[in-house]
């Protein structure tokens, strides 16, 4: 006897069977009822506040971040200002220090120390001595001062650039240890389908499947993965760099299992948590623009997993952990010398880990992925 | 009576009555899905209970696809709270061996429901939730083998097992009460 019809037979002998509880249910079911509305009512509030944090911390990482690049901004500077007092600004500074040092300092012997106390001054009489001189409106005067306070930012920042050879500038970048924001996506095609038709066929061939269900068919459908991930550079040479970093993974699913007239819909997420390892070979660059090789692999752990069946979350196996490896190819825009935007087209491949979870992973092993961010150099060119 | 439609309207309302309709009108459905998964009917009725409360917290995210999917939903829960049930309080072990002989056609027809249940319910933890998913939820084997983290070949050798034990059980019950 086939198995399918022994299970059809047990399937309606028991179908109508009903069992009534021995006790009262209902006064514990109502009891528990009232005591999830009391809890939701909290719940509510919390969330609301921990929206609010969340916001806060944001905002307040975001404005850390800018304070730090803002304080670090500065140094560089100050670093091209000691290179191009010689190059660039050679020829007015020594007339000037020789024209009021022995002023300013008559009795004490010129040290080091004094020297750039005496530059800084000298660069808001620089401004203004030949405006007194030569054009008397206000206007005039009134915008080197302006530019006094912060001279030393505005000034040897476009000079910069221009005085260093394009190999100069070449070398310095991968020199800088960054750090990276991303978005994640994959390319394929824009959601992934497939449908496992339980014909005769395969159900003779697959002891796998049910017989006595006509037109039963299970659909899959795994949405491309989104990740999000924070990621450290760190410079190994002039071209070649290793990153690292944290990012976390969201795989969304959606099983469908169709029966005549009867449906039962099951969705499925899972959370990871990755820790990718990356070489990077930088290949070119072009006025702002720097193009480079990324390849390596990431260990991906399944911190959560859920799983929903028709509006109820049901307990759900976490997955195995997952490797991949990777490459791909980037290009970066250097917005201003701290900051840069990059793109990076590549392809991956999910190496398969043993479970029985199906997910995006399983179903396209190898596909193409996008990822673009933000990189931020931490600290100042040398 | 209320037909499902109209059950389910008026709980959506926050109807308390109609939600004591609805239990009274399923309860004893969800009894006889917990026994099968659950031996003790103390640990049943439990079950049953925490049922009832996540179909009535969770009944607005309920899609209604004509009468009898409201049965349907509620019998999926119960018997999904059960597999948990058993999965937290039971040790399963799965074997991947497939039975060597077939056995022949077991009489289920000459066995009453609640006796049948019961049988089901004192089968080898693996056997039972294999038994259950395959033959009263209709999941396939593939889907089982994803719930429970076990192969494919691994669910169809537990469901040949389950089966066989089962003709064994019932053989004996037959000849114990000569009917």
């Amino acid at each position: 006897m086939k198995q399918e019809a022994w299970a059809e037979r047990l399937n309606n002998h028991l179908k109508d069977y009903h069992q009534e509880p021995s006790r009262n249910l209902w006064e514990g079911i109502e009891a528990s009822l009232d005591k999830q509305a009391q809890q939701a009512q909290g719940q509510v509030r919390r969330i609301a506040l921990r929206r609010w944090l969340m916001a806060a911390a944001i905002i307040g990482v975001l404005l850390g971040g800018a304070c730090l690049m803002w304080h670090n901004t500065p140094d560089q500077p100050q670093l091209a200002q000691a290179d191009a007092t010689p190059q660039a600004a050679a020829s007015p500074n020594p007339e000037k220090l020789t024209a009021e040092a022995p002023a300013a300092a008559p009795e004490v012997s010129t040290t080091k120390v004094v020297a750039p106390e005496v530059i800084v001054p000298e660069s808001t009489e620089t401004a203004t001595q030949p405006e007194e001189t030569t054009a008397q409106p206000d206007e005039t005067a009134v915008k080197p001062k302006e530019d006094t306070p912060n001279p030393q930012v505005r000034h040897p920042q476009p000079t910069e650039p221009k005085a260093y050879p394009q190999a100069e500038h070449h070398q310095q970048k991968p020199l800088r240890l960054t750090m990276g924001l991303f978005a994640q996506g994959n390319t394929n095609e824009m959601n992934n389908r497939n449908a496992v038709m339980m014909n005769p066929q395969m159900m003779q061939r697959v002891a796998a499947t049910r017989a006595f269900l006509i037109d039963y068919e299970e659909r899959e459908s795994h949405n491309h993965p989104i990740s999000f991930g924070l990621t450290i550079g760190y410079p190994i040479n002039s071209w070649l760099s290793l990153s690292s970093g944290l990012v976390y993974t969201k795989l969304s699913s959606t099983f469908t299992t169709l029966m005549p007239n009867h449906q039962i819909q099951r969705h499925q997420k899972l959370h990871y948590i990755g820790v990718p390892l990356n070489l990077q070979a930088h290949l070119l660059q072009w006025h702002d623009f720097s193009l480079y090789l990324t390849a390596g692999a990431q260990a991906d752990w399944n911190i959560k997993a859920e799983s929903n069946t028709d509006g109820i979350n049901q307990v759900m196996d976490k997955d195995r952990m997952q490797w991949s490896v990777g490459s791909s190819l980037g290009l970066a825009y250097h917005i201003i010398p701290q900051l840069s935007l990059y793109a990076e087209p590549g392809v991956i491949h999910y190496i398969d880990n043993g479970s029985t979870i199906n997910n995006y992973f399983k179903d396209k092993p190898t596909s193409f992925n996008l990822q673009l961010g933000l990189r931020f150099d931490l600290n100042s060119p040398q | 009576m209320e037909n499902e439609q109209q059950l389910l309207s008026a709980i959506n309302k926050g109807d308390r009555a109609a939600m004591k309709q609805l239990y009274e009108r399923y309860k004893g459905y969800a009894m006889s899905i917990g026994l099968r998964y659950i031996p003790e009917v103390s640990d049943v009725e439990d079950v049953v209970q925490d049922s009832f409360v996540t179909i009535l917290t969770s009944i607005g995210k309920f899609c209604y696809r004509g009468e009898g999917s409201l049965k349907g939903w509620i019998g999926r829960i119960v018997a999904n709270r059960a597999l948990d049930f058993v999965k937290q309080h039971e040790r399963i072990t799965f074997t991947t061996a497939i039975p060597d002989t077939q056995d022949e056609e077991p009489e289920i027809e000459r066995i009453p429901p609640d006796v049948l249940t019961a049988m089901i319910a004192q089968l080898p933890s693996g056997y039972r939730i294999v038994l259950n998913l395959y033959v009263f939820e209709h999941c396939s084997h593939r889907e089982i083998a994803q719930k429970l983290g076990i192969k494919e070949s691994s669910s169809s050798s537990q469901l040949s097992r389950a089966r066989q034990l089962l003709t064994h059980m019932i053989t004996d019950y037959i000849k114990q009460h000569e009917i």
